[in-house]
């Protein structure tokens, strides 16, 4: 994406404090962005949303990881006062918009996941609609609409009507009208879904771009690769239920202790006597053997020099050492039972397109490597 | 923050919210084109009914005697032709009340183009202010444009302008109209804001306009006529024709028009008393009447969306 000028005219904000599911008393930490206190949602029989319990803080980018029908658009629709949740409690900056405290969201944009303009307005018309329902001064709401139009790059079409846009300059002028109002906390719901690769792509530069820049980012995905691109901490939220509540970092250490790390190494002359040093240094939990493929499981990071030592040690030549991460892939598969199972996800977790390419093929190394 | 806005008061919400629908009714064209389908038609019958009964009504100046009257003396004759196709056709201009009502709040909800909206700093309340105001409008620019004209046309066809007091009383004859519409538009905007589909809307609206209010204003009428002793002072007669916003917008003209005075001087009302049945009726009240569903169907819509949950 073509760098945009400098619309953030906010302070940039630390981005500090950690994510815990905690029953804090509300309004005891300032810099609780969000906070939702046993949040339980029904739409007739469906449990959508169950006992959530959730903190953002301020300067947090933080992902919100599930598949279809987690209910992560309900949670959205929630916090921002369009649905009423069945019992329970949300909080924006301390603020209640279930009861009066709508003001708050002058402070908040919204990317929503499905959301419709007027066809016959232009854009510039719809950007002006919002910049005066965020109460923006007629020159601010200028300023404002010319940079951000020039940011997303629609610059040129702010006189078309919006009923031609595609589906990717839609998107883009609904990102622009969420930065109308320099928000301290933007909410996107999906924001790259149904976008080519080429439009995906400059989104998420754009989120990159602004979570850089400090501001609080919520950002609700069921792709799994682009949450672990961007953010800085994840909940996973599958069917209604908060699995997993942690920095990025934290889940994956975790994950590989209760799984191990991969090593896969490649030698020209494979045997026993190799293999038996492998399997005799420490650390080395597991060991298959494939041709010249060898595959260590090793339950500590660290040992991966001991273990290419060993190997070398035992006249093996090696011709490639690979040292598989722990994607959040993997741990979405681990917490939500390969998202599979009833109310399992409609759409496959992955959308077509470049990403696909990349995420699949981790997948399927991953799947080999297991078997 | 100086670039954050400042939320938005109750009005100013409103506001921008009407402002916004205008802007969409003249892009989407409805405002033209509807508003050219009412001017173009109510100018038709204005002029049809200048030059047809021009001269049968003529015949009657010098019965009428400026001080017994509303209608002074030498604009009686035009008088009458302003007001006769608004009269004959109050029950169509009604329709125009719905046209701006029925979708407001159902389509924003079925295009996905509500959240937008009520994910910024504008109450719900805020927001049907501002739906209703879009709607009134929109109906009182092609009202005004509709009278303006339709006057303007009889001036030119019976020669003369009228004098001041008749131009007053024929807008505030328009006036009861229009108050008419806003009713209607208000309760189409209460359909609007609890069913799903724009169809349904609509639907919901006409059969009430046209089953509830008609059957029931007629259903007194006939009530009335098969009774010999229910007077047109019979409470239970009154309570029906009362009900039909259209019959309580013509108590108004009723009165503006003074019928009863014209029908006692022997001029033959013919269309225009069977145009107004709602001959007996309080003009007073017949406003209050009119103010009095707006409050209901407004604050209905306000109760609606202050507790839906737009899912
Ligand atoms: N308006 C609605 N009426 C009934 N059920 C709904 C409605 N919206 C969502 N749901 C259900 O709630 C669950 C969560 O949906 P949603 O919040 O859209 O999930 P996500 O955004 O994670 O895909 C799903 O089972 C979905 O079918
Ligand atoms: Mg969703």
């Amino acid at each position: 994406m073509a760098r945009g000028p400098d619309v953030f005219m906010a302070m940039p904000r630390a981005g500090q404090g950690g994510v815990t599911a905690v029953h804090a008393p509300r309004g005891s930490d300032p810099s609780v962005v969000i906070e939702t206190l046993r949040l339980n949602k029904f739409y007739g029989k469906v449990h959508a949303l169950r006992d959530l319990d959730l903190q953002v803080h301020e300067g947090d980018v933080f992902g919100f990881l599930g598949p279809n029908g987690a209910g992560k658009t309900t949670f959205t629709k929630i916090l921002l006062g369009f649905v009423k949740p069945t019992t329970g409690w949300s909080y924006l900056f301390g603020q209640d918009v279930h009861a009066g405290g709508r003001q708050v969201l002058s402070r908040v944009g919204i990317v929503p996941d499905q959301f419709g303009f007027y066809p016959n307005l232009t854009g510039r018309a719809h950007l002006d609609f919002y910049g005066r329902l965020y109460g923006l001064a007629a020159r601010d709401r200028e300023s404002r609409i010319e940079e951000l139009t020039k940011l997303v790059r629609l610059e040129h079409r702010m006189e078309t009507k919006v009923g031609g846009y595609s589906h990717g300059m839609r998107q883009r002028l609904v990102i622009a009208h969420a930065l109308l109002n320099d928000p301290d906390l933007i909410i996107f719901d999906e924001p790259t879904t149904g976008l080519d690769p080429k439009g995906a792509y400059e989104v998420r530069q754009l989120l990159r771009q602004l979570a850089s820049r400090g501001v609080t980012t919520f950002l609700s995905s069921h792709i799994l690769f682009e949450v672990e691109e961007i953010c800085t901490k994840v909940a996973i939220l599958n069917r209604g239920v908060l699995l997993k509540l942690a920095t990025v970092r934290e889940l994956k250490k975790e994950f590989s202790a209760v799984s191990g790390e991969q090593l896969e190494i490649v030698v020209d002359n494979p045997g026993t006597r190799i293999l038996d040093a492998v399997r005799g240094t420490k650390g080395v939990v597991d060991l298959k053997a494939e041709a010249q493929r060898l595959t260590a499981t090793i339950d500590d990071p660290d040992q991966v020099p001991k273990v290419v030592e060993a190997v070398v040690g035992a006249g093996g030549r090696i011709r490639r050492v690979v040292e598989r991460q722990v994607s959040l892939e993997d741990l979405f598969l681990h917490y939500t039972d390969d998202g599979l199972g009833p109310g399992a996800p409609q759409k496959p977790v992955v959308p077509p397109g470049v990403h696909q390419a990349a995420s699949t093929t981790r997948a399927s190394r991953w799947k080999e490597g297991k078997r | 923050m100086s670039t954050q806005g400042r939320g938005l008061g109750f009005w100013d919400g409103a506001w921008q919210i009407a402002r916004k629908d205008t802007l969409v009714h003249l892009r989407t064209r409805r405002l033209l084109i509807i508003g050219g389908f009412y001017v173009i038609s109510f100018l038709g019958l204005a002029l049809l009914f200048a030059v047809f009964f021009r001269e049968f009504f003529s015949g009657f100046y010098d019965r009428l005697s400026g001080e017994a009257f509303y209608i002074s003396k030498a604009n009686a004759v035009m008088a009458i032709y302003l007001f006769m196709p608004l009269i004959g056709a109050s029950s169509l201009l009604q329709l125009l009340g719905i046209i701006f009502g029925y979708d407001a709040v159902v389509r924003e909800h079925e295009d996905k183009s509500l959240f937008l909206i009520l994910s910024k700093p504008v109450s719900r309340e805020s927001f049907i202010a501002g739906k209703f105001l879009g709607s009134i409008l929109s109906i009182g620019a092609i009202f005004i444009v509709l009278g303006a004209a339709t006057y303007l046309l009889v001036a030119l066809v019976v020669g003369e302008m009228p004098s001041p007091g008749d131009a007053i009383r024929y807008f505030l004859g328009l006036g009861f109209i229009l108050m008419g519409l806003f009713a209607l538009s208000a309760m189409a905007l209460f359909f609007s804001s609890w069913v799903k589909t724009t169809g349904m809307s609509l639907t919901v609206s006409l059969l009430v306009w046209i089953l509830v209010l008609f059957a029931i204003s007629t259903g007194g009428d006939i009530y009335r006529g098969v009774n010999e002793e229910v007077g047109a002072d019979d409470p239970v007669y009154l309570l029906t024709q009362y009900i039909n916003p259209t019959i309580a917008a013509k108590s108004g003209m009723h009165f503006i028009l003074n019928l009863d005075a014209l029908a006692e001087a022997g001029v033959p009302l013919g269309a225009i008393a069977l145009a107004s049945s709602g001959i007996n009726l309080d003009p007073l009240v017949g406003f209050l009447w009119l103010v009095a569903w707006v409050v209901v169907f407004l604050g209905g819509t306000i109760v609606v969306v202050r507790n839906r949950n737009f899912e």
